[in-house]
């Protein structure tokens, strides 16, 4: 299959305090179409500067980023995001921050919106309010929300680090299962190599100073992932390792 | 979920709390305390001001029995005077405030939005802002008169400062986070402004309108002591020449009710429009 995304030679470098801060030097990556990509590292390792620049948000970026052959000239609604804070607009419900991103009539919105709740498992709240919602319940309603415009690739950066450890788990499983029943090319950030290795068919290895990939890895495993199983723990130290963590 | 395991995760908050109230009895002995615990201390003023008036301790032509005042309001109410004067000041009040008000909101979010036109602006707005509006009178008298346009004007100078600078404000507030979502979805500038600034500004822009809407009554006022053929204000300076404490007391309690009336409702406004904000509401 073809290159869906293509990062070449990207670079990119702030100005803090007079001094430029270099957040991301030579950075190649390909991603497929339909792949699960999780891209992990220490904090400064520049793995959300690589998901911003990707997405569009941030374009001061050096070199190259094509996504589906298309050079990337700015945000794009065939490109979903999700953030680490949920970022739902406080007066709209549920069902409508859902739909805000959607260009369609009432009732293609209103049936997209009930097939999106129960996709990420929160059928019956359309008209709850994001104040009502808790966190996970609100970042699910995040998650629905990217998806409806109908992305062709969907982009996370950290979307669960503000949750706690047992709704990290829940939505870990969610975004399994969205992903395998919808197909969408996912790119997903974390600093978690647990969540990394339940998650992701390739994980791309990120170290700082310079922001840079050290590593990309394949995880040949079945999903869903067995947490305690011994295969995992094998990636897992291989991880840790190449952190020098082990 | 295919599984189905993800459904119950967090326990959905939705029973907001609700402010207390535990048991009938209880919760409606607080609830009258919250609404007429404050006007006892009214109430009693009025009482002792009315008792002494009519034991002679005041002199009457001065300070009328608030009888007194309550039945020439009575009068003025039913001869119809009141209404069509109020109507006067009423239509004043929104025309003014109109104007005021929708250039503050106008300028307060270009403002907010651009920083150029900030730089380019905001300083003189500071400076007029600094200038008590009813220094004006007597130049808006030499320039227009004695008319309705030198009201008008005063009552839209002063509600514009409020909006304004609670727009530029709220607008400066509004999350950045929010606005990339907005980004991420490919909005164009007009949509980002009404379908994410605006809203995330809202609070603050109604607090403004609200205050504004109070300096306004209170411009209403002055303008219309300046010099008036109809109005509250009118009916005052009328009772002022009939030396009639009476009439001087009826238009001010009118003044007095008739804001607290509309401030009530705006009030209101604000909870139905705001109602989806999660935010202290006093304790």
């Amino acid at each position: 299959m073809s290159q869906f995304v293509s990062v070449r030679h990207v670079g990119r470098s702030f100005a803090s305090r007079g001094k430029s801060v270099t957040a991301l030097s030579d950075v190649n990556l390909d991603i497929k179409s339909g792949e699960f990509v999780v891209l992990v590292g220490p904090s400064g390792c520049g793995k959300s500067t690589l998901l911003r620049s990707i997405s569009g948000l941030d374009l001061g970026y050096s070199g190259e980023i094509l996504v589906g052959g298309q050079p990337v000239r700015g945000p794009d609604r065939s490109r979903g995001l999700v953030f680490q804070e949920a970022r739902l607009l406080p007066w709209l419900t549920a069902g409508a921050n859902i739909a805000f991103g959607m260009k369609a009539g009432a009732r293609e919105k209103r049936e997209r919106v009930r097939e999106l709740l129960d996709l990420v498992g929160l059928a019956g709240f359309e008209d709850a309010y994001p104040h009502q919602l808790s966190g996970g319940m609100a970042q699910r309603v995040a998650i629905a929300r990217a998806l409806a415009p109908r992305p062709s690739i969907l982009l996370m950066d950290e979307p669960f680090g503000a949750l706690d450890a047992f709704t990290r788990i829940k939505l870990q499983d969610a975004v399994r299962d969205i992903w395998r029943s919808q197909g969408v090319t996912t790119v997903f950030v974390t600093h978690d190599i647990d969540e990394s290795l339940v998650l992701g068919q390739r994980v791309v290895i990120m170290s700082a100073r310079p922001g840079r990939i050290s590593e990309i890895l394949d995880v040949d495993l079945p999903y869903p992932r067995d947490r305690v199983s011994e295969d995992f723990a094998k990636y897992r130290n291989r991880l840790l390792n190449s952190f020098g963590l082990h | 979920m295919p599984d189905g395991r993800s459904k119950q995760d967090e326990a959905p908050p939705l029973d907001a709390p609700e402010p207390a109230g535990s048991g009938a009895r209880g919760g409606l002995l607080r609830a009258m305390e919250r609404h007429l615990a404050g006007f006892l201390l009214p109430l009693l003023v009025v009482i002792i001001w009315e008792i002494a008036a009519r034991a002679g301790a005041v002199n009457t032509l001065l300070l009328p029995p608030p009888s007194r005042v309550l039945l020439t309001l009575g009068q003025a109410a039913i001869d119809g005077s009141l209404w069509v004067n109020l109507g006067y000041s009423v239509r004043r009040w929104i025309i003014g405030f109109a104007f005021g008000g929708g250039v503050g909101l106008l300028l307060g979010a270009l403002n907010g939005l651009s920083l150029r036109s900030e730089n380019f602006t905001d300083t003189t707005v500071q400076m007029l802002r600094t200038v008590p509006f009813m220094g004006l009178t007597p130049l808006l008298v030499m320039w227009f008169g004695l008319g309705e346009t030198p009201k008008v004007i005063l009552i839209a100078v002063a509600s514009f400062f409020p909006v304004y600078v609670n727009t530029l404000a709220g607008v400066r507030n509004v999350n950045k986070g929010l606005v990339e979502v907005g980004q991420s979805f490919q909005l164009s500038q007009a949509e980002l402004l009404y379908r994410v600034i605006l809203p995330a500004a809202l609070p603050e822009i109604l607090t403004g309108i609200r205050y504004s809407l109070g300096i306004a009554w209170l411009a209403l006022v002055i303008a219309e002591l300046m010099a008036a053929e109809s109005g509250i204000g009118f009916w005052l300076m009328q009772g002022r020449e009939a030396v009639r404490v009476d009439i001087v007391l009826a238009s001010l309690v009118v003044f007095s009710v008739a804001g607290k009336f509309m401030d009530a409702a705006l009030r209101l406004v604000e909870r139905r429009v705001l109602h989806w904000r999660n935010a202290f509401s006093g304790s």
